[in-house]
């Protein structure tokens, strides 16, 4: 009697189980293909019927995702049958590792720095840029672009969006209200946080907190004086980690820093403030009333966080200047940033490789920038898509730059990167004195 | 002709045929049918690009189905055998799955994380005890240790302190205002660690002398005439802001426990106690906390277990910055973002060792008490 119950069940499941085992849209031949195994020279994978479906991993959410999704819009407009989706992360760093040591990596992912990029493309999970892409690279960028997407020679990402560092906001109605003028050079700059201390309003507002990544502001701070106090060659040096944070040229940058910082008298709310403050609060700061400070020093992603009346009126409620030379002697270079989107081994399929040579391209620009908020590198852009006339200053000069160098610590070694944030956070924060701090992220550089 | 299935009588060299062909049946070719179909199966939900609804469905049927179906098979295998191998083989067959499960998902990643600490940050090179070393001798772990220390007595002194208290007087009150009373202290714990971590930052929020305070302590502060204060850069007051938070989630946890354990202790013990003439205090100290001791111990040593493995709140509030760091937010910083995978596995490794005792002796408490209600 148990035994015919057992049959019984046996036979239900066993039929539903075999039902849908059979009835399953994929033939066998789809568990050949995962096996193949991408080589030195990247062979696109053949694809089967249906499969047109790229999956992008990356940082961004909120509007930028969804100004992202226009992108992918226009490429499946222009690509019927190819199905792309994009999922952000506020956990980006923790969440690629984790799916790339699990061996379930992504087709695409934006890194935004190039320091994990490198740290992948080294462990051979990334695949080379092949030659229609670099075609693209050649044809449609600045060749600084090319060599920042390079780990070892050998380039791996396709740059989208970028941003500058350096620049210095301010409320335009208020700045011209009291009769300030634009500095050019650094000691006008330090001659109008003088005057401007007069007003009884701070003349800088900053912010560093930033949930597990606290201090990167502080680092961006640290690499626009270093781009300005020494040639490339010893920013280079410094990045590569053959230039210790305690030598004379870094501290010297530090030092600078610390003549703003910590200097209650020129920041809103002094140093505890910075330490406490998330970064994306000060930029608001500027448009209170009374404005809680006159100056704000940000990348030019900053315009996201502004009040949407600000937002509303860019061109005229806002300013902004790039931080001035300190040291006259030293040709210009600027500080870049951006979303550089790679491709995992035994993703390389020809629909993937689409979608990366499209956003080479000014038709994966022209929805985005119309958006507004965010910045490209590509030649032959039309900068009237950008709706102000302030993005369209700042794209000028990221189209145009000559010399271009990454954001530092995003190219550092991860762990040092670390230790550079937080170095900014305890030495901000009055845990650590400047010279323990420096040590402190001396004593991650890599032994080599 | 007579039927299969009819219980019970044994006539016929059919029933015999059928029996054993019955019996071979279900030991050979059923299995190896159930165990084709479930790797086919699986093949098709690893490969399938089907609508999400279909796979999530087919994956739900096969995971249930599957393992009652193996649980199932298994029996019936047993049963055919003699008597003696079934009495030894049946309890292998319950207990074995969830052994092998713990032994892969548990045990053996502990072993590799042992194995893994050894090695330098990328897992490649041995590097002997060198990732120990800077787990017992780095600032961070240092400052680390101490605050995990504070955590433990301070955050587990309190909660079931405070738990004990509400529990003992809410006792004595009304039932309605009892009830009432604990479901509001025992409300907190329905939060996640990271919503309560989210709603204390804001409390504890700082802005400049002047400005208008939106952080309710630093509000209070000044309303009495008092400087907003910085008050998460503050050390070592820091941490003990932390540690509010988690006494704020875990008092009611206690007290519900302790709660239980306070109704349960017998009248006739605490009206013998009045009737010699002991006053309230004394019963608290003399009849009821000797009485409830294994539960307090047991909440004790579970409240300590959490304070050691502390990360959520710490990792919300402040990031582990302005030296509030924990072991484990550490390791995590190890872990994802400086990707040295030897200090992370090392640290890991010492966590683990600073939680065994509290455990073996929470275990051999539960071990005691089930023993003395036999």
């Amino acid at each position: 009697m148990q035994n015919r119950r057992f049959v019984l069940m046996f036979a239900v499941l066993f039929g539903a189980l075999v039902l849908a085992a059979c009835g399953g849209a994929t033939p066998t031949p789809q568990v050949i293909e995962r096996q193949v195994v991408v080589t030195a020279t990247p062979e696109p994978v053949e694809a089967g019927e249906d499969i047109g479906k790229v999956f992008i991993l990356g940082p961004f959410r909120g509007p930028e995702e969804t100004a992202f999704n226009e992108v992918i819009a226009v490429f499946e407009e222009q690509n019927p049958g190819i199905d792309v989706i994009y999922s952000g992360t506020a956990e980006f760093e923790t969440l690629i590792t984790v799916r790339v040591e699990a061996g379930d990596p992504p087709d695409i992912a934006a890194f935004p720095q190039p320091g994990a990029v490198a740290k992948f493309a080294r462990e051979g999970k990334l695949v080379p840029l092949w030659d229609e892409a670099l075609a693209i690279y050649d044809q449609n960028y600045a060749p600084a672009w090319k060599e920042l997407s390079s780990v070892d020679g050998v380039p791996y990402g396709m740059f989208h969006r970028v941003n500058a560092k350096g620049w210095i906001w301010y409320n335009k109605p208020a700045f011209e209200a009291a009769g300030f003028e634009v500095p050019t050079t650094w000691e006008e700059l330090m001659a109008l946080t003088e005057e401007m201390k007069q007003t009884g309003i701070a003349p800088w507002c900053d912010g560093i907190e930033s949930g597990a990544a606290t201090g990167w502001k502080g680092t961006d701070w640290i690499e626009n004086i270093m781009l300005r106090t020494q040639p490339v060659e010893v920013y280079d040096q410094w990045v590569a980690h053959e230039l210790k944070f305690s030598s004379p040229e870094v501290k010297n940058a530090w030092q600078i820093l610390e003549g703003i910082w910590m200097d209650p008298e020129l920041v809103y709310g002094g140093p505890q403030t910075i330490a406490l403050t998330n970064f994306r609060e000060p930029a608001a700061w500027l448009f209170d009333d009374p404005p809680k400070c006159w100056l704000h020093m940000q990348g030019s992603f900053v315009t996201n966080f502004f009040p949407e009346e600000v937002q509303a009126d860019l061109d005229n409620q806002v300013g902004v200047f790039m931080m001035p030379p300190i040291d006259d002697s030293l040709p210009f270079t600027l500080e870049v940033g951006g979303d550089q989107y790679v491709v995992f081994q035994g993703k390389d399929r020809p629909e993937v490789r689409k979608f990366i040579e499209f956003l080479g391209t000014v038709d994966s620009v022209e929805p985005w920038a119309k958006l507004g908020g965010s910045l490209f590198p590509h030649k032959g852009q039309d900068l009237t898509w950008y709706p102000t006339k302030l993005e369209r200053t700042m794209a000028e000069a990221i189209t145009g730059a000559t010399g271009a160098r990454f954001d530092g610590s995003d190219n550092m070694d991860s762990a040092v990167n670390l230790a550079f944030w937080k170095g900014i956070t305890d030495w901000v924060s009055g845990n650590r004195t400047l010279d323990q701090v420096l040590a402190d992220i001396d004593a991650t550089l890599p032994t080599q | 002709m007579q039927r299969v299935g009819t219980p019970g009588e044994p006539a016929g060299a059919f029933r015999w045929l059928t029996t054993a062909v019955g019996r071979l049946l279900v030991s050979l070719f059923v299995p190896t049918i159930t165990f084709v179909v479930l790797w086919r199966v699986f093949i098709f939900l690893r490969d399938t690009r089907a609508p999400h609804w279909i796979t999530a469905g087919v994956a739900i049927v096969w995971g249930v189905g599957g393992v009652m179906a193996l649980f199932f098979l298994a029996n019936m295998v047993i049963e055919q055998l003699p008597v003696r191998w079934r009495t030894r083989l049946t309890p292998f067959l319950f207990v074995g799955p969830a052994l092998v499960i713990l032994a892969w998902y548990l045990a053996l990643p502990t072993v590799r994380t042992f194995y893994a600490s050894l090695l330098d940050a990328r897992g490649e090179q041995f590097v002997g005890l060198e990732n120990y070393v800077y787990a017992f001798t780095s600032d961070a772990m240092l400052e680390s240790f101490r605050n995990n220390l504070l955590w433990l007595v301070i955050g587990t002194g309190f909660s079931v302190g405070f738990g004990l208290l509400i529990a003992v007087l809410a006792d004595r009150t009304h039932p309605l205002f009892e009830t009432f009373i604990k479901a509001l202290i025992f409300m907190p714990m329905a939060i996640s660690m990271v919503g309560a971590s989210v709603i204390w930052k804001f409390v504890y929020e700082f802005r400049p002398p002047g400005a208008e305070q939106i952080g309710l302590l630093n509000a209070v502060v000044t309303a009495l005439g008092g400087q907003p204060r910085a008050w998460l850069l503050m050390q070592p007051w820091n941490t003990l802001l932390l540690i509010v938070i988690l006494i704020w989630l875990q008092t009611g946890y206690a007290m519900v426990i302790i709660s239980a354990a306070i109704k349960a202790i017998p009248r006739e013990l605490l009206e013998a106690g009045r009737i010699d003439g002991a006053d309230e205090v004394q019963i608290f100290f003399r009849i009821i906390l000797p009485t409830i001791r294994g539960t307090i111990l047991t909440v004790a040593t579970t409240i300590v277990l959490f304070t050691l493995k502390i990360f959520d709140i710490v990792q919300t509030v402040t990031g582990g910055n302005f030296g509030t760091q924990v072991i484990a937010n550490e390791q995590y910083n190890q872990m994802f973002r400086a990707f040295h995978y030897g200090r992370g596995a090392a640290i890991a490794i010492v966590l683990l060792v600073a939680v065994i005792p509290v455990m073996w002796y929470n275990l051999r408490q539960f071990a005691q008490r089930t023993e003395a209600f036999r």
